[in-house]
């Protein structure tokens, strides 16, 4: 079939009939030697062009550049129009993201292609990893990386105590700067000023500076080698890493008054159980000392003063951060840990030390995205049991979170 | 009555000046970019060469005069990369501001940066300022929202999105103990004009917050604040191309929660224009003019203050020629 009507009207024809031809599975448009190489616009649903295949470009006898893409295993070759087309299908403007193409001097038809044993088949132009085109060559992101992001989210965040009472109180939580980064075989991992926040009764924790990296070790730290039968060799890994913070603030607040723990400082060396290959995920224990001060000012708490009790705080946790997909849509993070602090002046309510227990799980998935910024959805959940704040109940109490994050940046994994 | 002294009829005619400048300044300011028509490959990549160095010359001819010995004139300035000092009717103050662009691994995307730091300001009763303040807008080709089921559902959006934040601000009285500080703020931006340069922004957002006022001697907080998205914005600026004149307008409005007294609602316009009208060393000297508009819709209160005053700057960054554009988002 061919289309001899004047450019405008064959847009505005014959366009929409070379759809209902391909939509309704006429193979006359695309398997005719005669017939005339057509965009298929609309269709997104056409096979992309591997990315990381060569791509070679034609020019029609309309002077219209094609990308062509060919599998001599399976005896097919891509094509589709080397520009975006607009809501009419006709040739608009540049690809975005495109290969440079190697431009041959023979005109664009199937003959060529037939004679090499090659069937040209209607596709979509290649798009980088991460990315995807719809079948007017538009791109759009389909994968993510939530580790690179400035983020900010509400939350409905209800708080479960074990007498039975409970509080239902919003949050918000705000991120300025998550940023990761793989270095050799180092993943640096950097937050700024990331906090939650919430209201009725006011509470709020907020760290201004978090840095944590994991290592993969080439050469193991122990090799230990058996001779009980045929020598064998075991290697025994030890992926040691370290973890910083820095100015974590730390309010609650009630009718009575507000207590403050300012955690000035804290390092802990980790020790990572297990890492994914790309060191994205990983499960590992961490241990080490900080250094804090608790600040009170309980209106009828007699031993409450102005003083700051400081503290030196051995803690530890296990924790795990996994990326559950190769798009970046699924994350679960977890974390149980202790902390110990040691009063360097004794606290008069809570003597030389007090204990805190906490245990958090978290999972946050990709729901959609706006101009390649996605908005993900929350669940969280958290557990904890410490006597140092006055405010909080002193047995287990939980607290559930359930939100939105609009994430800004988040380019492809 | 006698003619004014010399000086004083000096500083009339700067001032009648700076006002008509002011105005036919703002009558020149940046038209808003077209949309690309369809066009051929090749009348594309000729239009395309032609316009960019159209552009330039022009931008040349704008940044760069002679005068009648032949001697340059820098005539255009990036006021977006500056540090600032100036004296106005509400006191003296000064800022780092900077601005530029970046492209990521996202080629078809540039990011537009703006950054104040340390901005402070005093009148010898009573400080103000921020540690940092940014906005990040993120232009891209087209917009878009993608819905699951992934990747099939997409629907095209015409505005881009970006982000503002701000840590550290302060607002104290010196012969007070009451300190008015802000935290953190984070503000979601929809841009409307897709901007893919400074001089013109018209935003629509939602504000997250965390205030808190503090009794300094006491070393207690009085009261925390939270805004979780709950407040709303409107803000615009619109930049001349040769950066003489500029203006912004702002709105805020909507309710915050305060530990103390519960939900309240507020709104805040506010709105400058400054206009540099000479020069010392290349280093421009400019007047701006601010007014704003506070109103307690829960106590049905409102208050108004402005200011004028004269701005130094020194420049940061070369005057711009033309707009650079950068990657296919500029298309």
């Amino acid at each position: 079939m061919k289309c001899l009507l004047h450019r405008a009207m064959r847009a505005a024809l014959c366009v929409p009939l070379m759809l209902f031809l391909a939509s309704t599975g006429s193979a006359e448009a695309q398997t005719s030697e005669a017939a005339p190489l057509t965009a298929a616009p609309a269709d997104d649903d056409l096979t992309m062009m591997d990315p990381d295949r060569p791509i070679e470009c034609y020019r029609d006898t309309e002077g219209q550049v094609w990308r062509v893409q060919c599998n001599e295993a399976s005896g097919q070759c891509l094509y589709a129009p080397n520009r975006e087309l607009n809501a009419r299908g006709e040739p608009f403007r540049a690809l975005e993201r495109t290969r440079g193409c190697e431009m041959k001097t023979e005109v664009f038809s199937r003959a060529p292609f037939a004679a090499r044993g090659l069937e040209l088949v209607p596709g979509l132009a290649d798009a980088p990893h991460g990315w995807m085109r719809d079948g007017r060559g538009r791109l759009f992101q389909v994968e993510f990386d939530l580790k690179r992001r400035l983020y900010v989210g509400v939350a409905y965040g209800p708080r479960f105590n074990r007498d039975g009472s409970e509080l239902n109180r919003v949050a918000v939580d705000v991120g300025l700067l998550s940023y990761e980064r793989t270095l050799g075989n180092t993943r640096h991992r950097l937050r700024l000023v990331e906090g939650s926040f919430y209201l009725d009764p006011f509470s709020g924790r907020m760290v201004l500076l978090h840095y944590d990296l994991s290592r993969r070790y080439t050469e193991p730290l122990v090799r230990v080698t058996t001779f009980f039968g045929r020598p064998r060799r075991t290697d025994v890994g030890f992926n040691l890493g370290a973890w910083v913070e820095a100015g974590d603030l730390e309010i609650q607040a009630s009718d009575l008054g507000e207590e403050r723990l300012l955690r000035y400082a804290t390092a802990h060396a980790t020790v990572d159980l297990w890492q994914s290959s790309d060191l994205y995920s990983f499960v590992r224990l961490r241990g080490g000392v900080g250094v804090e001060g608790l600040m009170s000012d309980l209106v009828d708490d007699p031993d409450a003063d102005d003083s700051v009790y400081a503290a030196i705080t051995p803690g530890g946790a296990i924790e795990a951060d996994l990326t559950l997909d190769r798009g970046g849509f699924h994350h679960i993070a977890a974390e149980i840990g202790y902390e110990n602090p040691l009063y360097i002046e004794t606290h008069p309510r809570l003597g030389t030390g007090s204990q805190r227990y906490h245990a958090t799980l978290e999972y946050e998935f990709i729901a959609v995205a706006l101009n390649d910024q996605p908005l993900s959805v929350f669940l969280s959940a958290h557990g904890y049991k410490r006597d140092d704040l006055a405010v909080l109940p002193t047995t287990w109490a939980a607290e559930a979170k359930a939100g939105l994050r609009f994430s800004l940046w988040a380019p492809p994994r | 009555m006698g003619a004014p002294p010399l000086a004083m009829r000096s500083w009339l005619h700067t001032l009648l000046a700076v006002s008509a400048a002011a105005i036919a300044g703002l009558g020149a300011l940046a038209p808003a970019a077209a949309e690309p028509t369809p066009v051929t490959d090749a009348a594309l990549v000729s239009a395309a060469g032609d316009t960019a160095s159209a552009d330039d010359r022009s931008d040349r001819d704008l940044c760069r005069p002679l005068d009648e010995k032949g001697r340059p004139i820098v005539a255009c300035f990036d006021i977006g990369n500056r540090l600032i000092l100036d004296v106005g009717s509400d006191g003296a103050g000064g800022a780092l501001a900077l601005r530029h662009e970046i492209e990521t691994d996202e080629a078809d995307a540039i990011w537009r940066l703006e950054h104040t730091l340390l901005s402070a300001r005093s009148d010898g009763q009573r400080l103000s300022g921020s540690v940092y303040a940014g906005r990040y807008l993120r232009h891209a080709r087209d917009g878009r929202i993608v819905l699951p089921p992934w990747p099939q559902r997409k629907l095209f959006i015409p505005f881009d999105l970006g982000a503002e934040a701000e840590l550290g601000r302060v607002d104290m009285r010196f012969d007070d103990d009451a300190v008015d500080l802000g935290a953190v703020r984070a503000a979601l931006l929809i841009e409307l004009t897709r901007s893919p340069h400074h001089r013109r922004r018209l935003a629509i957002g939602a504000v997250a917050s965390w205030d808190l006022a503090l009794d300094r001697d006491r070393r207690r907080v009085l009261e925390h604040r939270v805004a979780p998205l709950s407040r709303g914005l409107i803000d615009g600026y619109i930049e001349s191309r040769d950066g003489l004149t500029s203006a912004s307008a702002r709105v805020e409005a909507g309710t915050a929660w305060s530990h103390i007294v519960g939900w309240r609602s507020d709104a805040v316009a506010e709105a400058r224009i400054e206009r540099i009208f000479m020069a010392l060393n290349d280093r421009p000297l400019s007047v701006y003019a601010r007014g704003r508009y506070r109103h307690d819709l829960t106590g049905n209160q409102g208050s108004f203050d402005g200011t004028v005053g004269l701005r130094f700057s020194l420049m940061l960054a070369p005057p711009p020629i033309g707009d650079k554009p950068t990657g296919a988002a500029r298309r």
